[in-house]
């Protein structure tokens, strides 16, 4: 068992709750005094925000939604950084699931057996669920602020109306200049360069970022879901205004930032890009001397890139640093 | 989940493609109006019966996408003119809607057209041009360049063209050349988007996103007085009897006295009001957004009747029509409403082709 990562705080899990039950005081208090809180917390704050770049960029809206995108996707990328890494212990984990899965029949056992196996890994289960949540919440108001600002009808301009804030520096920025490159930002792309670079860049993103999978179905799932992300996003973005392709560009780009700083560079290979499927599925874990439990690094520390001192025989080194360098590996050869 | 979210996202939120809010006109016993997003047609007054519809209902007419139409039809001797967001002026026979010629203003027109008594036809576009041509051709006879997008119709007079634009500027231009004639244009805070109105001889109201409206000196461009709303102005005001009447996006309608700006009254509506107040059966009809109709007594603002709820998103001018008031709803229903009390009249019937 890993000692050091039972007994490390895990402080920062309580920073989603704590912005989520922050937000649900917020709610309750708008709601007691009669305000829409969806509108009023998020919604109306972003296309403010995002009139405001506008004229910080002096009046390009299209570098103001990049603008945007950094700024949200860097105030969120603690949350984002810890999805990942829970996601990639949960995968690390996999095969012993499996196996327990495998060798205990009654599921009140193997519930419990799978909690220990958590505890034992410092795996909270729900530990992708919250800041994936918050993420999710984010990226739906941002959407639909970016729907409301670049509208691209005059029809859109009255609901912007009821939602600009009173100040002239934001009044004087609409209507706000729809054209950056090629792109009517309030009207859809008929040349079709946004969608394809919107379908491109998520399959990037998808595919340099799939994780290992023991399991033949789960792997499956993962490989289709790398083509039909991409395709959907496609599919949305030929029937939605150009602004939103491009936040999806940019959020993509940024995506690929974060996860090469999570996975590694091992992840962004040729060979990972243009093969079908993943990268190969880890071993099952072979079982351990008690001894080396003790020394061996939890699958979410291995996440982070973190090597065991020793490598047992027969189980897959995990000994590449964050940025894939193989450490120890000719040792190991010897 | 991105995908999900993207759905859950799609799903939630209304992207409004433009529609047009397009006022009907009346002209000899038939009634133009866009009754379908992106289609000008001619109803019989009587019966609402359609005489035509522009663009045809052909493989040929369904290849023209008109987008939407904002401004109000012009009616001459035996044409109709139009502009559309697809950023053509249309010119049809009155009698038939075959097209008689089409102009490229090169971008969007939202503002709309003017026609003169004597002959001249006036358009605006969203890449900030004026320009005058003539209605039997379609060809141009001069241009001007107002700097920023113009988001409404011209007002013309004997004596000049006057254009806003987005970027707050009010402009009076030669009614021939459409040189400028001020020293230099009035300048508000933000974007003017309301179509210039008259008061008298020698003022001019606007208003805009600074939520300012304005009266101006027609004949230098001064400012007289103003007066601040509570959001941005976009409904063309009426005016009658010294009074102004601006609607504005809060749901106000404001009485201000046309001399000084001084507010005589304000009604509320529950929807923001972009559509121009009409003065019909003595009182002033006004509609928001929401398709909430209310007959006000023009000296203290009082609602006489109201709602009249039409369950449909209005932003186009209401118009008389005999002793009815109609409007067009967005999607292009028509609606009638008799003035006096706002009944909705048994020939409210939604006219498609």
């Amino acid at each position: 068992m890993s000692a050091g990562a039972v007994t490390t705080p895990r402080r920062g899990n309580f920073t989603p709750f704590a912005i989520v039950l922050a937000l649900a005081v917020g709610v309750f208090v708008l709601l007691a005094a009669g305000r829409d809180p969806w509108n009023d917390l998020f919604i109306n704050p972003l296309i403010n925000a995002l009139i405001l770049l506008d004229k910080v960029v002096l009046g390009q809206f299209g570098l103001a939604i990049l603008m945007f995108t950094l700024i949200l996707r860097v105030a969120t990328i603690p949350f984002t950084i810890r999805q990942l890494e829970s996601t990639r212990a949960m995968q690390t984990v996999q095969p012993q699931i499996q196996e327990l899965q495998k060798k205990y029949k009654d599921p009140k056992r193997r519930q419990e057996e799978m909690i220990k196996l958590y505890r034992e890994n410092s795996i909270n289960p729900l530990g992708c669920a919250m800041p994936l949540m918050i993420q999710m919440v984010v990226f739906i108001a941002l959407y639909r602020a970016l729907v409301f600002t670049v509208g691209g009808s005059p029809e859109s301009l009255i609901g912007l109306s009821q939602r600009l804030y009173p100040f002239s520096f934001l009044q004087t920025s609409v209507p706000l200049n729809q054209h950056f490159l090629w792109l009517d930002l309030g009207a859809k792309d008929t040349t079709f360069i946004l969608p394809l670079v919107v379908g491109l860049s998520t399959y990037v993103q998808q595919k340099m970022t799939m994780t290992p999978n023991a399991s033949a179905q789960m792997q499956q799932q993962q490989q289709m879901m790398t083509w039909m992300m991409p395709m959907m996003l496609v599919f949305l973005t030929l029937n939605l205004p150009s602004g939103v392709g491009v936040y999806w560009v940019a959020s993509n780009v940024f995506s690929l930032f974060v996860s090469y700083y999570v996975y590694g560079r091992k992840a962004f290979t040729w060979r990972q890009l243009l093969l079908p499927g993943g990268p190969p599925a880890p071993a099952p874990a072979a079982k351990k001397p008690a001894a080396d439990e003790e020394d061996a690094p939890s699958p979410k520390a291995k996440a982070r890139g973190e090597s065991a001192p020793e490598t047992p025989a027969g189980t897959e080194p995990q000994a590449r640093d964050r940025h894939g360098k193989r450490r120890g590996k000719r040792k190991n050869r010897r | 989940m991105a995908v999900a979210a993207a759905f859950v996202a799609t799903g939630c939120a209304q992207i409004a493609s433009p529609s047009g809010w397009a006022g009907p006109v009346s002209s000899d016993g038939t009634v133009y109006a866009s009754i379908e997003s992106g289609r000008m047609a001619a109803l019989d007054s009587q019966n609402f019966s359609v005489k035509w519809v522009f663009p045809p209902k052909t493989d040929e007419g369904d290849k023209l996408k008109l987008e939407g139409i904002y401004g109000a039809p012009q009616v001459g001797k035996d044409t109709i003119y139009f502009g559309a967001y697809d950023g053509y002026v249309y010119a049809l026979n009155a009698s038939d809607g075959s097209q008689r010629w089409q102009f490229n203003t090169g971008d969007r027109i939202i503002g709309g057209l003017a026609l003169t008594e004597d002959n001249r036809l006036y358009v605006t576009s969203t890449n900030g041009a004026v320009y005058l041509l003539d209605p039997d051709k379609g060809s141009q006879l001069a241009r001007s360049d107002a700097g920023d997008g113009i988001w409404s119709a011209p007002l013309v007079t004997r004596t000049a063209v006057f254009v806003d634009s987005v970027d707050g500027k009010l402009q009076a231009l030669d009614p021939q050349s459409l040189a400028p004639l001020w020293d230099k244009p009035f300048k508000a805070g933000a974007g003017l988007i309301t179509d210039p109105v008259l008061a008298g001889e020698n003022t001019v109201l606007v208003g805009g996103i600074d939520e300012t409206f304005y009266a101006l000196d027609a004949a230098t461009g001064a400012m007289k007085w103003s007066f601040g709303g509570g959001n941005w102005f976009w409904g063309r005001p009426l005016v009658d009897q010294g009074t102004v009447y601006a609607p504005n996006l809060d749901g106000k309608v404001y009485a201000l006295d046309a001399a000084t700006g001084s507010l005589k009254w304000a009604f509320a509506a529950p929807g923001p009001v972009r559509s121009a107040p009409l003065l019909a059966g003595g009182l002033v009809v006004v509609v928001d957004k929401d398709g909430q109709m209310f007959g006000l007594d023009p000296a203290s603002g009082k609602a006489a009747w109201g709602p009249t709820v039409l369950n449909k998103t209005v932003l186009s001018d209401p118009v008389l029509l005999g002793d009815k008031v109609l409007i067009v709803a967005e999607g292009g229903d028509l609606f009638a409403v008799t003035p006096a009390d706002g009944a909705l009249a048994p020939v409210n019937v939604t006219v498609k082709q």
